[in-house]
Order: C-alpha cells, then structure tokens, then sequence
C-alpha cells in the first residue's frame, strides 16, 4: 500500500513496497532508485490507423507524444524507460512518418534501455517493424514490481500495468464533478493512465482500499 | 462430464424434436468439441427463428396483396377530374377546393407547399394529381414515377395503404413500394430491375439509394417528389440533407414538381422556399380552416398539496385514469420516454383497464411492438397508449376520442398537433387535457390557451451551412455518380440551406473530404473522395461501404438491445445505461419489470423480474425549450392575474402559490427582469427569471458565469429551467450577495456579447458536447455495427477524444467552427439571448433578497439534471476545494452519528 510522502510541484511522491515512486503529471512513473521511467499504452500510430480508414485525424500526435516521452525522459535522467504494453495501435505503414521521428530520438539517446511488454494492440506484425531499436517481452520482473499490461494480481511482486486507461470522476453532490485519468493504485498493483496523446479513458469504480492520484493541468492530486 | 454439462441441452433440444434428429445425424461422438459447438450454433440458430417468429407474430400481417385492378383509361384530363369527384362522392365526401387548387397546381407543372391541419385529406391533395396524369395513358406506366418522402419508417407501410387505396378507387393500375431500412436487399434490387411507379421512403434511404453508382438511372422516369410532414423535417438537419438530395433530384430531372405537405407554421413562404429551391412559381396552398381546439386541465384535488418542482406529477395518475375511463380511446402523451415508462406502470397499477386495452408506444420500443399496438389502436381494441413524440405523427390512420398531455407541451404548435390527434374527422372539435408536472405549470396551460386565441404559433427555421451535412453528401454522390466541383457548388448553393455558402467554406469541404482538410496534407494514406481528372469518385470499397452504414444525421448514443434470454427482442437504450447495472439488477422497460441476466454481443439479456422496485433508464434526449410565443404569454399571464383581468380555473387553484411569490418576493410581468439573492445551504444563489427558455438561460448563465467569474477566481454552479436561471456559488462569498444593481448591469451588456460567449464555453463542455453530433454526421466517428469485428474497433474513439485532438492539432478546422456555430445557434438560441439582453436594458430591475426559497426559485433549486459548473479556478484548487467539502460531509456524518 502505497503512502503519500511528498508532495512536489507537479510530481507527487509515493512509497511502493519500500520504493520511492514519483507520480508525474504526464502520466508516468519516475522509480528513482532504480533510473526507470514507466509509460502505460502510448498506441503510436493510432491517427494513420484513422486515416487510412477515411477519418481524417491531424497528422502529427504520435511524434508529440514519443517527444513528450523522451522529454520526461531527459528531465528525470532515466536511463531505463519501461513501456507497459500497447506502444503501437495497428499495423503501421511505412510511410508513417513517426517512425523515423521515433527511431532518431532513441538512437540519439543511446545510453537509453527501452524494454517494451507486449500488449494486445502490438501484434507480431506491428513488433517486426519495431523489432531492433526495442526489447520486447511479455512481462518484467524487477523486485519488488512485476511489469504486465493487463493488470492483475501476481504472486511474484507489485504489479505495475496499464491496458485499462483508467480515468475517474470526483463528484461532490449532484452539480460539481470533474473527470479526469487516474493512477490507479490497488493492494497488489497500480494501473498507470494511458500516455498517448490520442487515447480515450475508462471510467473505473473504486473500491475503498484503493488510492487514486489525479492528473491534470501540471499536477498530481491524491483523491 | 460433458453429457453432464449439455444435459438440459439435450432436454431443451427435445422439445424441438424435429431439430433434434437433424442434429443427431451430425453427431461425432469421438469429437465432443464439435458436438459442444454444433450444440451451441444449433441453439443460437433456435433462439434466432424462434426470435423471428416472435417478431413475425408481434408485427401485424401485411395487409393481403389484392388482386390488380385493370388499368382503366381516361381521354381527357377533366375526365379523370370526374372520376375523382365520382369517388369522393361515391363515398359521401366533399372535394375542397384546396384539393381541387392542388391538383390544377400540380397540372399545370408547378411545385409547391400544401398547409392544412391533420385529417383533411392533404395526402390525397397532393397525391391524386399524379394518378389522374397516369389514366391518361393508355396502359399503367412503367419506371419510377413518384418519390414520396415520409420523416418516419413507422408511416410508410399506412401511407401505402392510404396511397394504393385511392388509386385502385380511381382504377389506375399503379405499382407502389415502400424503401426504408427494414427493407430486405433481395426486394431492394427487385426494386432496382422493376421499379414501382411510386416509392415510399425516408429522407436516409433516398440518400442511400444516390449512393448507388446506378443510382440516377433509376430515376429517369421520375417527375414528382412529395415530402410528407415537411415541417417536422424542415428546422433539423434531416430536412438540410433532404434539401440536397432535392436539388440533385432536380438537377437529374428537369422539370420535377417538388411537393410539401405541412402543418400550419407562421412562417409558411420560407418553409416553401426550403423545400422548391429556386423555383420562384411555388403554388402556397392553404388547406381547410383549423378546426377549434378546447384545452382542458386536470387540477389537484383540495386535499391534494400541489408540487411546487418535479417532472413526473404521477400524483394525479387517479384523475387522469378517471378521464381515461371516460370512454373511447385516450392518447396519453409525455415529454420524455422515461416519463412514458413511469406514467404506463401508475396507470396500470390503478387497474381498472384490462392488461390487454392499455399500452406502451415510444422510439425506443422494438419496431414489430411498435407496429402491434399501433395496429390494435387502429382496430379499436386499446382503451389507452401513453406515447411520446413516437405517436405526434400519422396519416390519419389512427383516430381517438381523446387526448392527454402530461407535462407542459413547450409550444403552441406541438399542443395542436397533438391536439389534432383527435377528433379526427373534418370539422370536428379537438380536445386536449393537459396533466401539470408541478405547481407552475398551470400558469402554462392559461398561457397556451391564450396563445392559441390569439393564434401565435411557431415558426421553424432550417439550419444553414451545415457543413458536416455537406460533407457527408458530397461523399455520398461521390460513391453514386461522381461530381464536379462547379457544377455541384451551383448545386448546392441552390438550396436554401446553403445559399449562403462562401467559396472559403465550398473549397474546405472538398479539401476535407479528398484530403482530410489541412492538417492532413502529405499523408498520402488518406484517400475517402478521390479527385479523378476533376470528377470526385470514391473507390475505396471498405470506405463506401462504412460510409452507407453511416448515412443519416439522426445522431444517438451507441445503442443496446434488449432482448429475453431466448430472443424474443424488447427494443433498446443507450448503452451507458446498461453499463451502469451489473445482472441482478431490475429496471423498468416497454412497461415491464425487467431483470438483466447478461450483456452479450450488444444484447443485454434479460428476465421478468419478480421484484418491484426498479430505476428507469435514462434516455438523452434534447429537452425542448419552451417557446419564446408560450413564455410571452406566461409573462403576460402573470400580469393579468396580478391585475386581476384574467380568470381560469388553473390559475385559481394556484393563487396561493401565487401570492406566496408576491409577498415573499414579487411577480414579474413583461416589462419586469426578477433578480433573487438567496442563501440555501449549499451556498449563496443568484436567481434571474428572464423567461426566455432554457436554452438560451443555459447561455446566459455561462455568460453571467463568465462575467461574474472574471473579477474573482470562483466556481459556479449553473442551473436551468424554462423560467430562469441560478448562479449559485459554493463558498461563502458576502459580496456576491451584495451586488447591486449598477454591479449587475455590466453582467447583462450586450457588448462583446459573441466574444464573451464563445469564451465561455470555450471552458465549458458544451461545444465539446455538440460535437458529438457533427464527428458522426461527419463520418469523424464510426458507431460501427453491432458484434463487428475489432478492424471497426480500432478506428473507434469518441467524439470528445476528437475535439480535443483537432483543438490541438487543426484548430482551424472549419467542423470545429461549425459545433461552436452550433452551439450559439441551436444550443444557447444566440438570437434569443440577445434580443433578452436587449429588452433587459429596457426593463425594471427587480432584485429582491427573500428569505427563503420561493415558489419560482424553488423548481431550479431543486431541478435533479445535471447542471453545467462554470470555473475560473485552477484544477488543483477546485480538487482541493472538492475534497475538502467532501471531508468537512463526512466530518458532520460522523459527529452527527456520535451525538447519537
């Protein structure tokens, strides 16, 4: 059970299991300890995946996002960056330029470890194209956590996962409410909030036990 | 263990014994894997007829195909003139003279509008012209002749009663089909090889069927479309997509007579305009005078305290039950399907009608349950139907004796329409009893019946430059025939709908639908509309495919069946509702008591349940604003009764709610803006009462929000109804109390008044909210087929997730502008607003600070809906500020529990 032991300008501090974690208000998770930066369901692609079925969504959003990610990367100094499943949406084409953006930004930071737990938007098709510049894997065990993308409880560790896109509404009385993502965490595992910059949410329900740290406008909000 | 298993199975499959030999031929014992799936195939094939047959029983029998009538010519026009008179006589009927003036009109080659209340014969008005033309020739024409263009797929099959009975009266031999969605494709292409000489369709099936690259062949032999109904069609953007397909109707056949048959609006020649293009000979022809209507009202009993808010007024279920029980058949209309839901189970619960003489009818309702009551009301066998708007419109199919309207009607012009439902026959009287929700809206039903003496009806205005409308057709007749870009701009901008669009706006949709607008450009993954050598074509075949499934601008949420555990389907509701109950719970649906067992496949499955208790679903509709005619007259009401130069047996049964309001505050007249400052114990609320509906409150609100929020970081709740608006304010805060009236003026000023409102909603959720419509119409999002497979799944986000996308990355988006348009427009009625601005300036201010909540405060304060909440605070305060409220609840619950 996590505790609240910081509260920083944006980023809040939780203790996990013994470890210091930093919520960030970009969505993701800062494990100091051991340089590893975490991001849940980042569905590069997803915008081309509209196209080319005649939705017209504006070009540009997975580049911001990997841009976004690596920025938190750089500012944190992580040298391990660990994606919890659903890095890619579909199939992409290889005319979809973010690719190359993509490929660039890791290449300019080499000393960077990107390992990348499969999840079920990242078919074997979409790895292929990714194949050399990530680790794949289908979990990740780092004492005390154990990395999946569909949550659930493991025997082994805390389970960090994402898969979920969890987002929770505060209400107070019938008229004041305010809906937004959520870290999400249980007893025996945390969900992460989706990272990508085109992903939608799922509204969860609590149950008590829970902790739930809001994010929006720069800042990390227990609720 | 698997005989064990698939036992009951087996005990199930018995029963159908001629099914069970059949399986038991297939049978491979040494592969239980195949029997457990044939098993299971077998048993969803038989809850799949056995579904069927249910449907098939509940939907009433077609009527029995008569043998065709020989062809019978005439020589000359004015000898099938006769015929006609013959038959009206033949059945005791008068010929009107705007029957007579229609038909000359439609000899004579001109288009035009047919106005006349319901149950005058304006069908035949506008439909004999065309059979009269075809006993001229010698034998029954061939090819599609008359388009007949019906708001509601739930019409055609009466409307084709009503159309093929005249005609075989006037022994024209003439072929006519209906087209809707439920039509099967095997008879839709029948229909292609072998056309009927006229088609019963709705606006979305003609879009469909231009959709077709042979779509324009069929239509050679086509020289007249008549819209029925044009006024329900005409102020939405059902009526801007029929528009267009007019204009490409037209374009394919020069010449075309475009008729109209409406109810009686104010604004008659633009109702014509929108419908006949630039055709400057429109013959506007007016039916027979209204007939009288009496509105009548069921007033509490004097034991009975009258509700001073709420929506549901089932407390006077006995008294309406008591006017039901007055014999012959009774409407019982109400403002909402929930409501229909509630009012059906109180009056049934009164048992004096037999299970079998009441029923249930709302959109919701599945088709065949549909048809089965309307069939049993037209058969005289139903005592009593309480419906929604489901039941507003009909050929005169379905006459009753008499008429209820639970809650206020919003408007003079739906009053007479429902009204009209009965006393069908020409000339006679119509009745209307109107059942008040709560105490204020006995003031209403004075001020509609006031209204209608001084006949001040609504008028309906079409929407303009609807571009997701526009673009959404543009890639329907890119799948059928292919355009030009000039020649389809002049054909657009021939109707009325989008005479005003700019070159800027033209060349935005064609970019848009070729290369997904601006933000697009260089993908070259994007290809809807193809430019091939200047004609626009699309070939993508999975493109047009979602884009025929997608065709229609009646947006609704993702929708969920309802169905028994062995088929037998109920109707639908919104898939949030459903999501929202976990299998157990029970609920209130087509009149039932309802358990869900299971949600599968987009079916949530249920039981009868055998509790009683149960929530009723939720169904998000647009709730309609009272008129700006029905509101004057409110205001002008209250002045009477102060003046005491008004009477009504309404007004009397609430002066004391009345008198409460002038002692504790005061009664605003027309010339009087009523401000009330008044501390409740959520906070410090600001009640204006500027009676000008609730859409434009709803704008006005956030503007004064706005205004207000401006001097000071402040949260807000919004609150609205038809009569006013509150502010209310969740700390403490003494100076909003004290405001003044020169404080207040500010709030009001018509300066910067766009400016201020588009900021405001800016922070507001409402232009996000009104985008939802225009992405589906816009083919932005795809509500994908029910059970489809996760291709669909992956380009699926909603709507919400989209504007903020664009926000971002496409701010110029013109679709964008357009939900902001919309918003101002339609949303917050901007007109509306202004012109109450306006006269605000004008009025006399009347701020009272009562001490309580009074008679016209009390609705809003105690209004349930969700309001909208108006912020100027950052996230982080109102999230504290929240959690500590919450805190400071829990704190009291638990002091509260020690002192116990």
């Amino acid at each position: 059970m996590p505790a609240v032991t910081e509260r920083g300008v944006g980023t809040l501090r939780v203790d996990c299991c013994g470890e210091a974690l930093s919520l960030l208000p970009d969505k993701l998770v800062y494990w100091a300890a051991k340089k590893t930066l975490f991001a849940a369901d980042v569905h590069a692609g997803k915008e081309q995946a509209f196209n080319r079925a005649g939705v017209p969504i504006p070009a540009g959003i997975s580049e911001d996002t990997f841009s976004l990610l690596m920025g938190a990367v750089d500012q944190t100094g992580a040298e391990r960056l660990v994606i919890l499943g659903d890095l890619l949406h579909t199939v992409p084409d290889l005319s979809e330029t973010w690719q190359v953006h993509w490929q660039s930004m890791l290449a300019a930071r080499e000393q960077l470890c990107t390992q990348v737990i499969i999840g079920n938007h990242d078919s074997l098709a979409a790895r292929r194209r990714l194949l050399a510049s990530v680790e794949w894997t289908t979990e990740l065990l780092d004492p005390p956590f154990v990395c999946l993308h569909q949550p659930c409880e493991d025997m082994r560790g805390f389970v960090l996962a994402g898969h979920i896109h969890p987002v929770w509404q505060l209400s107070v009385g019938k008229r004041q409410r305010i809906t937004a993502p959520v870290f999400w965490f249980q007893q025996q595992l945390a969900v992460l909030p989706a990272f990508g910059l085109f992903t939608g949410g799922y509204r969860i329900e609590r149950k008590k036990t829970d902790r739930l740290y809001m994010v929006g406008e720069g800042c990390v909000i227990e609720v | 263990m698997l005989s064990v298993k698939f036992h009951p199975v087996f005990l199930a499959l018995t029963a159908y014994s001629s099914t069970f030999v059949k399986i038991t031929g297939k049978i491979n014992p040494a592969r239980p894997g195949d029997l457990t799936a044939q098993l299971r195939r077998k048993r969803r094939q038989q809850a799949q007829s056995q579904a069927a047959t249910d449907a098939t029983q509940a939907a009433p029998k077609p009527p029995p195909e008569l043998p065709p009538v020989p062809h019978q010519p005439v020589a000359t026009l004015a000898d099938a003139i006769a015929r006609t008179e013959q038959w009206y006589a033949d059945n005791q009927w008068q010929v009107f003279d705007y029957q007579r003036d229609s038909w000359n009109a439609w000899h004579e080659g001109r288009s035009g509008l047919i106005h006349s209340p319901t149950g005058s014969g304006k069908t035949l008005a506008a439909w004999l012209g065309a059979v009269q033309s075809a006993l001229l020739k010698e034998r029954a024409p061939t090819g599609l002749q008359v388009l007949w263009i019906t708001p509601l797929r739930a019409l055609a099959a009466d409307t084709r009663e009503q159309l093929q009975s005249a005609s075989r009266a006037m022994q024209a031999e003439l072929r006519i089909e209906t087209r809707t969605g439920d039509t099967s494709s095997s008879h839709r292409s029948r229909q292609r090889s072998k056309p009927p000489f006229a088609l019963i369709t709705t606006p979305e099936s003609l879009s469909v069927m231009l959709s077709y690259a042979d779509g324009d062949k069929g239509f050679s032999q086509l020289h007249t479309v008549v819209v029925d109904e044009w006024h329900e069609l005409l102020g939405s953007k059902r009526g801007v997509q029929l528009q267009l397909c007019l204009a490409r109707l037209r374009k394919q056949s020069p010449g075309l007579k475009v008729w109209g048959v409406s109810a009686t609006l104010a604004n008659l020649p633009q109702a014509m305009d929108a419908l006949i293009g630039s055709d400057s000979n429109g013959a506007l022809i007016c039916g027979v005078v209204p007939k009288s209507v009496v509105v009548e009202s069921i007033l509490p009993g004097d034991d009975q305290r009258f509700r001073w808010s709420g929506h549901l007024g089932l407390q006077l279920a006995e008294q309406v039950m008591s006017v039901v029980g007055r014999g012959g058949s009774t409407l019982v209309f109400t403002n909402t399907r929930a409501q229909a839901e509630l009012w059906f189970q109180a009056l049934v619960q009164l048992q004096e009608l037999a299970e079998d003489e009441i029923a249930l009818h709302h959109g919701s309702l599945d088709l065949a349950l549909r048809h089965q009551i309307e069939q049993r009301l037209r058969e005289g066998q139903l005592r009593c139907v309480v419906c929604t708007s489901s039941l507003d419109l009909g050929v005169d199919f379905s006459p009753v004796d008499q008429v209820v309207q639970i809650g206020s009607p919003k408007g003079v012009a739906r009053l007479l329409q429902r009204a009209g439902r009965s006393g069908h026959q020409p000339g006679a009287v119509s009745r209307i009893v109107c059942v008040p929700t709560h105490a204020f809206e006995l003031v209403e039903i004075t001020a509609v019946r006031k209204a209608l003496a001084e006949n001040r009806i609504e008028s309906r205005i079409t929407p303009a430059c609807c571009l997701d409308v526009l673009s959404q057709h543009l890639v329907t007749i890119a799948m059928g025939s292919g355009f030009t870009a000039d020649d389809m701009y002049t054909e657009v901008t021939s109707t009325a709908a989008f005479a005003a669009l700019g070159e800027s706006q033209w060349r935005w949709v064609l970019d848009f639908i070729t290369r997904g607008g601006q933000a697009l450009k260089g993908y070259p993954q994007y290809h809807k509309v193809i430019d091939d050598n200047g004609t626009y074509k699309v070939v993508n075949k999975s493109i047009a495919q979602r884009h025929r499934m997608a065709i229609g601008t009646i947006v609704s949420d993702a929708q969920i069946n309802i169905a028994f555990q062995r088929g037998k389907r109920l109707g639908s509701t919104e898939e949030s509702f459903i999501a929202r109950l976990k299998p157990g719970d029970t609920f209130q649906f087509a009149g039932r008591y309802l358990e869900l067992v299971r949600v599968r496949d987009m079916t949530a499955q249920v039981k009868k349940a055998s509790r009683k208790r149960s929530t009723v679903p939720r169904w998000r509709g647009t709730q309609m604003p009272i008129s700006t005619q029905l509101a004057d007259s409110v205001l002008e009401t209250l002045t009477a009764w102060q003046e005491k130069s008004i009477e009504s047996p309404e007004l009397q049964s609430i002066d004391d709610m009345l008198q409460l309001q002038q002692r504790w505050s005061t009664i605003p007249g027309p010339d009087d803006l009523l401000i009330e400052f008044i501390k409740t114990r959520e906070g410090y609320s600001l009640f204006c009462f500027p009676f000008a509906g609730r859409l434009a409150h709803e704008g006005l609100a956030m503007l004064l929000a706005y205004r207000l929020s401006r001097q000071f970081p402040m949260t807000l709740n919004l609150q609205i109804n038809d009569y006013g608006l509150e502010l209310q304010c969740t700390q403490p805060f003494d100076d909003f109390v004290a405001l003044a009236e020169a404080e207040l003026r500010p709030l009001f000023s018509t300066e910067h008044l766009v400016d201020d409102i588009l900021a405001s909603i800016n922070s507001g959720e409402i232009a996000r909210r009104q985008f939802r419509g225009i992405a589906r119409i816009a083919g932005l999002v795809f509500n994908g087929y029910p059970g489809k497979s996760k291709s669909a799944k992956q380009v699926q986000a909603s709507s919400g997730l989209i504007f903020d996308v664009l926000e971002n990355y496409d701010a110029d988006n013109l679709l964008l502008e357009q939900a902001r348009r919309e918003v101002l427009e339609q949303q917050l009625e901007l007109r509306r607003i202004e012109s109450c601005l306006q006269s605000i300036g004008d009025k006399r201010w009347r701020i009272m600070q009562p001490e309580r909540l009074t008679p016209l405060a009390f609705p809003l304060w105690a209004e349930s809906v969700q309001g909208q909440t108006f912020s100027s605070e950052s996230f982080q305060a109102r999230i504290t500020k929240m959690l500590a409220q919450l805190e400071s609840a829990a704190q009291q619950t638990l002091d509260h529990a020690s002192g116990d």
